[in-house]
């Protein structure tokens, strides 16, 4: 799914049909949702947000790095690796947000239709919260598709 | 019986579920492995039986470069690495050494033990011994164990508990029920033909 797509589901979902919410708007609820979507798979050690990458001594931790997967020999300090076995880099597996979109031609950031379907939703709960409309009910209705969703994806374990 | 292959059976493990290596990392599984396989060396050592007796050929050296007589030289070689107990000592095929007394010096059929060396009056001796379990590393996981398959799901099993935290090295009684386990595998290896001696007969 293109962002331009999920700008418009996104609008679409809020009946926006003056403009109200500029580019720049949809990008900034959409990214909200996003992290948050990508904080709970890695909270449920989902593989569609790991990676491996291989890290050098005395470099940093990649950009949108979360946690190791499991424990490997290594300090952080910051963002700055130090192994603990004296290696000088080694392959190592972590959760990873996904970058900020900034732009409508990009891809969405998840593997999966409905996971990228969940993050618009999300934004535009998210907007309906900021215009001060009662949430609660959409709220309610997010959280069974959330906890759905988790278990058709093998997690909660 | 690989650690690659027991790692992969651990994860599948109902306790574990990890084969897309999220939770635990190699690491992880091999530093719960280690421990295992540390705990079932340690049994094996405290039973009497030869599964893991290793047997070397070591060739020693004089101490003393100056000892004027072959015969009364004293020679002395370092121990294997994963030197654990002795469990006999040959100069040659058909000559045994016993171990000397600590208070006394070398015979010509002792040997004595002291720090990590070996000390006899043989510039060669065959030692057969028990060893030790030395960790494995990430380097390791292919090459082949030297605890038979039959210890595969003992392993596994401790391993996995070890690994999620349900069972510690700490705990006296799981390293109790893991020797036992051990024990029920390997008793009476080499002896089941054995025959019981009637008590009656004199």
């Amino acid at each position: 799914m293109l962002v331009s797509e999920a700008m418009k589901n996104f609008r679409y979902i809020l009946h926006d049909v003056s403009g109200e919410y500029d580019d720049r708007a949809c990008l900034l609820r959409l990214n909200h949702a996003a992290h948050y979507v990508a904080h709970a798979l890695a909270a449920m050690s989902s593989p569609l947000v790991a990676t491996e990458e291989t890290l050098t001594e005395g470099g940093s931790v990649p950009d949108g790095f979360l946690r190791t997967c499991g424990s490997y020999p290594l300090r952080l300090t910051g963002t700055g690796v130090h192994f603990l076995d004296g290696s000088k880099e080694m392959s190592v597996r972590f959760f990873r947000e996904p970058a900020p979109l900034t732009d409508a031609t990009e891809e969405m950031p998840f593997p999966l239709a409905s996971l990228n379907d969940f993050t618009v939703r999300l934004a535009a709960m998210y907007a309906l919260n900021r215009n001060e409309f009662d949430v609660s009910q959409d709220k309610g209705l997010l959280d069974e598709l959330a906890a759905l969703a988790k278990s058709a994806l093998g997690g909660g374990s | 019986m690989t650690p690659a292959e027991i790692m992969t059976r651990v994860r599948q493990e109902p306790s574990v579920r990890d084969m897309d290596a999220t939770k635990y990392s190699d690491y992880d599984v091999l530093a719960a492995l280690n421990t295992t396989c540390d705990e079932v060396y340690h049994a094996l050592g405290t039973m009497s039986n030869e599964l893991l007796d290793r047997r070397v050929v070591l060739s020693l050296e004089k101490e003393n470069e100056d000892a004027p007589d072959e015969e009364t030289a004293v020679y002395f070689a370092k121990l294997p690495a994963d030197f654990l107990q002795v469990v006999s000592v040959l100069r040659d095929e058909d000559t045994a050494l016993l171990p000397c007394l600590k208070t006394e010096g070398l015979t010509r059929t002792g040997y004595q033990i002291t720090g990590d060396a070996i000390y006899a009056l043989s510039p060669s001796v065959v030692l057969v011994y028990r060893p030790a379990f030395l960790p494995l590393t990430l380097a390791d996981v292919d090459a082949d164990m030297e605890l038979p398959r039959l210890f595969f799901h003992l392993v596994v099993k401790y391993t996995a508990g070890f690994l999620t935290g349900a069972m510690s090295e700490q705990d006296a009684t799981v390293v109790a029920a893991l020797v036992k386990d051990v024990r029920a595998l390997v008793s009476g290896r080499g002896y089941s033909r054995l025959d019981a001696a009637p008590a009656w007969r004199v």
